[in-house]
């Protein structure tokens, strides 16, 4: 039987055929349209996300901490405000930062790098003497961890321009961080998280070991978590926005703040798109019936 | 040529015209200013028409967006080769071999030109891999696959166990707490602690069942936990699904500001 084409369709009729297009359209119009919307909404710091912080606040001063630098580009509005706001409070605190980054990941490498030259105008931090980036290191499954916790010095040899770790003159910092019992902290800021962290220095030697990770990978961190493996979490822009507020950061140092703004809209949309694709389904079976 | 593809042309022709001229009326605008160069502005305008072509292909599949498929395929795959010629083959294995050879050579080895000289024999293992290519020598190649495999396996082992057993002891968790036991929990911590704890048996308990399928769930309440742990696997699978929405937002997020503040540089 032909369809009645003259008959007027019903406006969740007419929204449940809206071409995908449409939807596509109007949502990057309404994230755009949402940068302009100065509404912050209140930001609560989960639990994990303080956990993370209570670490930092109580490393002792002669212990550094690890930035492990494995990111992509692709996630770098998670990421960018998650690394500045560690940086921040690692600074903040006076405490040594050492960043590690990998073969594969130039692009993580050199932005670690610039945030945390970044943050460190705002500190004093001298590079070299506060804060040092390794050369990056080839990942073998786990292998490179256990030489990098029993000898930096030996298996990674040269800071990111190619100094020798021994020249103490040009990097002073690391005369005294040689292996992994000079190190307070591990924090790992990745898509997911290298679970070979947990398996060869924090299980091993007991090193409190925290992620940064995106969104989706946030919840794959809970059992380790639960099981104490992990010491806390910034989970996605949010959790970013969760430390920066921990950090009582001011308006213009909070990275992370207005991506979760417009986030928080965004959802909206989507909450909106749902209900009313659900009612339209929904009475199209009744009617169907 | 048919009017189709003139079309095609003019349009492209028109979008090329419209992206110099407002590159060149944007950079007439930033001359001058200290943080502001011409690599930088042309980097970006690079950039946002990337961008534009990916996005291009939520209207449908075209051949803008292929090309810059294409493009990003080639430039992954060659800036792959480079960082491992670079960053592997020449930092980590040439450099200090020919550094370990100049000093045996000179006589002024020490104890680290021992252990890079040995980096010869990594190299030859490696090379061993290539006589996949011959039927005779194929064996040879299997030298190579035998050491990284077990060596794989050996480390896996070991992280693995590491890793999981400490989440299985924390399954283990106590139903009730006295004020002894956790002298800093007040009555409603205590009460909550031990809801916790009975939730995350059940969930436990139920979730295993439902993959038991030794035998077969006839009755109502053998099917019972089975089908609560499918209604908790969905609550996960929801939280997941929640959380990949969440990235996939903050992506889109990163470019548009990519694109208002870098690109047409909206403060």
């Amino acid at each position: 039987m032909e369809p009645d084409r003259t008959r007027r369709r019903s406006p969740l009729e007419w929204f449940q055929a809206l071409d995908r297009r449409i939807v596509y359209l109007l949502f990057f119009v309404f994230v755009v349209g949402a940068h302009f919307v100065p509404l912050y909404w209140p930001v609560t710091p989960a639990k994990h996300t303080r956990d993370l912080f209570n670490t930092v606040e109580a490393l002792p001063l002669d212990k550094a901490v690890v930035v492990d630098s494995d990111w992509w580009l692709g996630i770098r509005a998670e990421s960018e405000g998650q690394l500045r706001a560690l940086f921040h409070h690692v600074m903040r605190r006076g405490l040594k930062l050492v960043i590690i980054s990998w073969v594969w990941g130039p692009e993580a490498q050199k932005f670690a790098y610039d945030f945390a030259a970044d943050v460190a105008k705002d500190y004093g931090y001298v590079y070299g003497k506060d804060w040092v980036e390794l050369s990056a290191m080839n990942k073998v499954g786990g292998a490179e961890l256990a030489s990098f916790a029993r000898d930096i010095h030996g298996f990674v040899k040269t800071d990111v321009f190619g100094t020798s770790l021994d020249d103490k003159e040009k990097l002073p910092m690391m005369a005294n961080t040689r292996n992994i019992y000079d190190i307070g902290l591990v924090v790992s800021f990745s898509y997911g998280f290298d679970t070979n962290w947990i398996g060869f220095i924090q299980g091993v030697y007991g090193t409190p070991f925290g992620v940064a990770t995106s969104a989706i990978e946030s919840s794959t961190a809970y059992p380790f978590i639960e099981a104490r493996q992990i010491c806390g979490m910034m989970a996605s822009a949010p959790g970013a926005a969760e430390y920066e507020q921990l950090l009582k950061l001011p308006a213009n140092k909070r990275y992370a703040r207005q991506p979760v703004n417009v986030l928080s809209l965004a959802s909206v949309y989507v909450l909106f798109g749902i209900l009313l694709s659900n009612l339209a389904y929904l009475r199209s079976l009744r009617k169907k019936r | 040529m048919n009017d189709k593809k003139v079309i095609y042309l003019v349009v492209a022709a028109a979008v090329v015209a419209a992206l110099i001229a407002g590159f060149l009326v944007q950079w007439s605008r930033v001359k001058g200013n200290p943080d502001e160069d011409l690599t930088k502005r042309f980097g970006a305008w690079a950039a946002a028409i990337c961008v534009f072509a990916v996005f291009s292909y939520l209207y449908s599949e075209n051949a803008f967006y292929r090309l810059f498929e294409h493009a990003l395929l080639g430039f992954g795959l060659g800036m792959g080769t480079a960082l491992t010629i670079q960053e592997v083959l020449i930092d980590k294995w040439w450099k200090p071999v020919t550094v370990a050879v100049k000093a045996f050579y000179a006589g002024t080895q020490t104890g680290q030109s021992y252990y890079d000289i040995l980096l010869i024999l990594a190299a030859l293992f490696g090379l061993l891999l290539y006589f996949q290519y011959s039927k005779k020598y194929l064996w040879l190649s299997r030298i190579t696959i035998g050491i990284t495999v077990g060596m794989g396996a050996g480390l896996a082992i070991k992280g693995t166990a590491v890793t999981t057993l400490p989440q299985i002891t924390s399954t283990f968790k106590m139903f009730f707490v006295s004020s002894e036991l956790a002298p800093s929990l007040d009555v409603g911590g205590r009460a909550l602690y031990m809801v916790e704890s009975f939730l995350l048996l059940l969930v436990v308990c139920c979730v295993l069942y439902y993959f038991f399928f030794s035998f077969r769930r006839e009755s109502a309440i053998a099917k019972a936990p089975a089908n609560l742990g499918r209604f908790f696997l969905m609550i996960s699978f929801g939280a997941f699904f929640g959380n990949t929405f969440m990235t996939r937002v903050v992506l889109l997020i990163e470019r548009i500001q990519f694109l208002l503040h870098d690109w047409l540089m909206v403060q």
